[in-house]
């Protein structure tokens, strides 16, 4: 009787390519769609560079308004005037159960774009009810962020 | 008799792993992946608080807040806080730091200066040590 040939051809298992190839599928499938989510809400654009403050992250802001040099709005890289940026806020109020304080809006601005604009978006926000957003910058190298608070 | 699968299967099943074609799938992938990856600069946040301008100016408080004007004087964006005018935001953290914190502070920005003028004010703010940072937008 021979045992040692036949366990040698059984511990030769042939790998199943099949699942190696879904499992590469869904990692590009992932790596697409997250590339193009980020892709859409950060415009590209000049921030100031400060170093910011430390405070809590929220990872999926409500809202990101993109504003650039000119003074153009973008919200998930689509060019969109004031009015329809105020009825998208409107919008996300509602989303929160209609708690304007609780909508967590972050303003990315370019660093040359004239006050105005920020001023309009900020008065118009206030109007709504957000009494809190926040500003995007740049982190320097080599910078530290100092303590945050409201 | 023979029991034996037929030597057809038995290769079949010894085959080695084609590694050159695995190899190269994954080398596609990463060059996939370094192509399309964007470098982005990691990005911080300000989070003051926002107040209308008629607001601010129309209520009476005990501790009066310190109030930090961002706009052109003699044509050049400036920080006015009181009779000072200071054209640097390290300028204007040293003033903020000799002052009484507990009021916080109000940023009132200009329409006509740029948006890093009024980000750089609430950032000498926050490095002062103030925690009330309010912005009041001013023009409109």
């Amino acid at each position: 009787m021979r045992f040692t040939a036949e366990s040698t051809r059984q511990r030769l298992i042939e790998p199943d390519l099949t699942s190696m190839v879904d499992v590469v599928f869904l990692l590009i499938i992932f790596f697409v769609t997250t590339s193009s989510f980020v892709r859409m809400t950060r415009a590209d654009l000049q921030l100031t560079e400060v170093p910011g403050e430390e405070g809590p992250e929220s990872t999926t802001p409500g809202l990101v308004i993109n504003i650039e040099s000119d003074g153009n709005f973008i919200v998930d890289g689509e060019d969109i005037d004031f009015d329809r940026m105020m009825n998208m806020i409107a919008v996300e109020i509602e989303k929160v159960g209609g708690e304007a304080q609780s909508l967590d809006v972050v303003v990315r601005a370019d660093r040359s774009a004239p006050l105005l604009h920020i001023n309009h978006l900020a008065q118009g926000m206030i109007d709504q009810g957000v009494r809190s957003w926040r500003l995007a910058t740049r982190v320097p190298p080599g910078a530290v962020r100092t303590g945050g608070g409201r | 008799m023979k029991l034996s699968p037929p030597t057809t299967n038995r290769n079949r099943r010894m085959r080695p792993l084609q590694l050159v074609s695995m190899v190269d799938m994954i080398f596609l992938l990463l060059i996939y992946f370094l192509a399309s990856t964007s470098y982005a600069p990691p990005e911080s946040h300000l989070a003051p608080a926002l107040m209308a301008q008629q607001i601010a100016g129309g209520r009476a408080a005990d501790l009066q807040p310190q109030v930090v004007e961002v706009a052109p004087v003699a044509g050049e964006p400036a920080f006015r806080i009181g009779e000072h005018v200071l054209r640097s935001s390290d300028a204007l953290r040293e003033v903020l730091e000799s002052l009484p914190k507990d009021g916080g502070v109000f940023i009132k920005g200009s329409g006509n200066v740029a948006t890093q003028w009024a980000i750089e004010a609430i950032q000498a703010a926050r490095d002062a040590g103030f925690v009330k940072v309010t912005y009041v937008p001013m023009e409109l």
